[in-house]
């Protein structure tokens, strides 16, 4: 069983500037993300975000 | 260290269940050397470079691909993201509690999500205000534009 989860957010190039998409790692950490980065994959942006499992407690 | 030698370990009892073909002398003595080398302090450093990359490898186990609008990157969507993620904090436990247990939008994308951080399948977010928090993060961040407009009715 994993114990983290990984988001993958694909944004268009064409229709998202790249300031935009680096912006919202910012709210993913806020959000609780343990990592968040933009990576670049063909003519999308990606943000790529590492999750923890929940509180048990 | 030890999770290192483990792992050669794994090899060699494995490999010690095949044929003479499959798992040659050659084979396991080159097993058995490294077992040896993953015992010592050399390899106990290039060990640790390992179990980095393990845990890496462990983390990309739960993936999700979510294809985007620009519009949610867009600063007005941010700026409502980030005010509706201090109204979460903000929260009481028994309110982050209820409103996790009846949000005001369905999004099979966060169950999928929720469920995955939640190995054990227990729901914590419907009993823990902390786990509570962390699922309405969870909600409001993969919500679409429109949904974004919902959780705003919803929290102080």
């Amino acid at each position: 069983m994993s114990s983290t989860t990984e988001t993958r957010e694909l944004f268009s190039k064409a229709t998202t500037p790249e300031g935009d998409v680096k912006a919202l790692t910012k709210l993913r950490m806020k959000a609780g993300a343990i990592t968040s980065v933009v990576e670049t994959e063909g003519d999308n942006w990606v943000i790529v975000s590492v999750w923890n499992v929940f509180d048990q407690q | 260290m030890i999770a290192s030698r483990k792992a050669v370990l794994v090899l060699i009892v494995t490999g010690r269940t095949q044929n003479i073909d499959d798992y040659p002398l050659s084979a396991a003595v080159l097993d058995l050397e490294a077992y040896q080398f993953a015992g010592s302090l050399p390899g106990a450093v290039l060990g640790t470079a390992a179990d980095a990359k393990v845990k890496d490898d462990d983390a990309k186990k739960q993936i999700f691909e979510i294809q985007r609008k620009s519009i949610v990157a867009a600063k007005a969507a941010r700026d409502l993201l980030d005010a509706l993620l201090d109204s979460i904090k903000a929260l009481s436990d028994p309110d982050a509690i209820a409103l996790a247990t009846t949000p005001p939008v369905q999004n099979a994308v966060v169950d999928n999500l929720l469920a995955a951080r939640d190995p054990g399948g227990t729901q914590p977010w419907l009993r823990i205000g902390s786990a509570a928090k962390q699922a309405l993060n969870m909600m409001v961040s993969f919500a679409s534009v429109d949904d974004l407009a919902k959780w705003k009715s919803v929290l102080p």
